[in-house]
């Protein structure tokens, strides 16, 4: 079941200076997630995971190679590639509601639409009744 | 059969009961005025013993030196006067401070060049450069205000700057992966996260403008809270001297009071 190449990253390598000289920490890696592929990256410590992770959100940039998202090179971050990050990524100034609308309102979308989305997340999550609470 | 896991439900708030709030109340002013009957008593027994009886001017004399000062004319004028330089002094500083500290956490360049000049000015106390200071502003408020903003400025930055630089990384990420550019990281991650150690800077930054105050009025301030202990001091006039202390340290216990019902509004997320 050969589907759409969604996300195809190709040719990546990073190399990281530091004082010690350089660090070669990913080589030629190639790969192509089709659409509703799930892949899990599995490894040592320190092979280079993280990195790949982060290059592939736009966090870090690759030595070489380049990244494309249906078919579009990508540059930095988007919301078409979402992280869930390993620490927690809450925003302690916020609300719970405000924090799961944070993405929105960046985008300064605060249409009635935006804003039922919101509800229903939390509600998936059984956080209704926390909404207005603080992460603390 | 697998135990199906209950989330509540409904939240009951727990209200504290009224008079448990009135309590503690009550027993905050109790243990004040405890505290400061403790202060006074031990003034009182200060200004008996023979060994520190000098310094301390027992307390009634002190009170009498309002009568005095007020009229003499110059109490209102002194705290006024010093009110203002510190004020001033403490707002330009600050208003430096924020910017400044906030491009230093951002751009490493900036803070290797700025950086060690800013400990460097900090090592050196305020009395040393205020007689550079008035050979250039003239003697008089502007030299105060001066000499304060610099202290101010200097403690506000590091302060500030640390507070930045000790954003959690991975909030700063997160907010990037959801389409943040520079400037909405800066108004939504860094302004909240940095806000209480702002606020922490700003205590500092009174605090130091307060103490400066003495030596940014040896510069010979026409009036001003510093500038009249130094000349009671030359007729050895304790309980005025005692007097304008008292008040300085006043002053200083008003401002954090304020600026902590300040802090208290800004940052009700975080639980202290």
């Amino acid at each position: 079941m050969a589907g759409q190449i969604k996300l195809a990253i190709k040719h990546i390598s990073k190399t990281y200076q530091s004082e010690r000289g350089e660090m070669l920490a990913l080589h030629d890696i190639n790969l192509g997630i089709t659409e509703n592929e799930f892949v899990t990256v599995i490894g040592p410590s320190g092979c280079g995971k993280s990195t790949l992770l982060n290059i592939i959100a736009g966090l870090e940039q690759a030595t070489t190679g380049q990244i494309f998202c249906d078919g579009a090179a990508v540059e930095g971050t988007g919301s078409e590639r979402g992280v869930v990050f390993q620490q927690y990524a809450l925003f302690p100034w916020l609300t719970v509601r405000q924090n799961v609308a944070f993405g929105l309102k960046i985008r300064q979308d605060k249409s009635a639409a935006a804003m039922a989305r919101v509800a229903r997340y939390i509600d998936m999550v059984g956080l209704t009744d926390f909404a207005e609470r603080y992460p603390k | 059969m697998q135990s199906e896991l209950e989330l509540p439900t409904k939240v009951h708030k727990v209200k504290k009961s009224q008079p448990t709030r009135n309590h503690r109340r009550l027993k905050k002013t109790a243990w004040l005025t405890l505290s400061i009957i403790s202060a006074v008593g031990i003034w009182w027994v200060l200004s008996v013993i023979p060994s520190t009886a000098q310094s301390f001017p027992d307390p009634l004399a002190v009170a009498e030196a309002v009568g005095t000062m007020l009229s003499r004319g110059v109490l209102i004028s002194d705290i006024g006067a010093s009110l203002f330089s510190v004020l001033w002094g403490f707002l330009f500083g600050f208003v430096l401070a924020l910017p400044v500290a906030i491009l230093m956490a951002w751009y490493q360049p900036l803070e290797n060049i700025i950086g060690p000049w800013i400990q460097f000015i900090r090592s050196i106390p305020p009395l040393a450069y205020v007689p550079l200071v008035v050979v250039s502003a003239g003697i008089g408020a502007k030299a105060q205000i001066i000499v304060i903003c610099i202290a101010t400025f200097l403690v506000m930055t590091v302060t500030i700057y640390q507070g930045v630089v000790n954003i959690d990384p991975t909030l700063i990420k997160a907010a990037r992966v959801l389409s943040a550019k520079d400037r909405d990281i800066f108004v939504h991650v860094i302004v909240p996260a940095a806000t209480p150690y702002i606020i922490t800077a700003v205590r500092l930054g009174a605090t130091t403008a307060l103490t400066t105050l003495i030596a940014a009025e040896s510069t010979g301030a026409e009036a001003g809270l510093g500038m009249r202990i130094q000349s009671l001091s030359q007729t050895f006039d304790v309980a005025p001297m005692m007097l304008y202390i008292i008040i300085i340290g006043i002053i200083g216990i008003t401002l954090d009071k304020l600026i902590r019902m300040f802090e208290r509004k800004v940052t009700k997320w975080q639980d202290k």
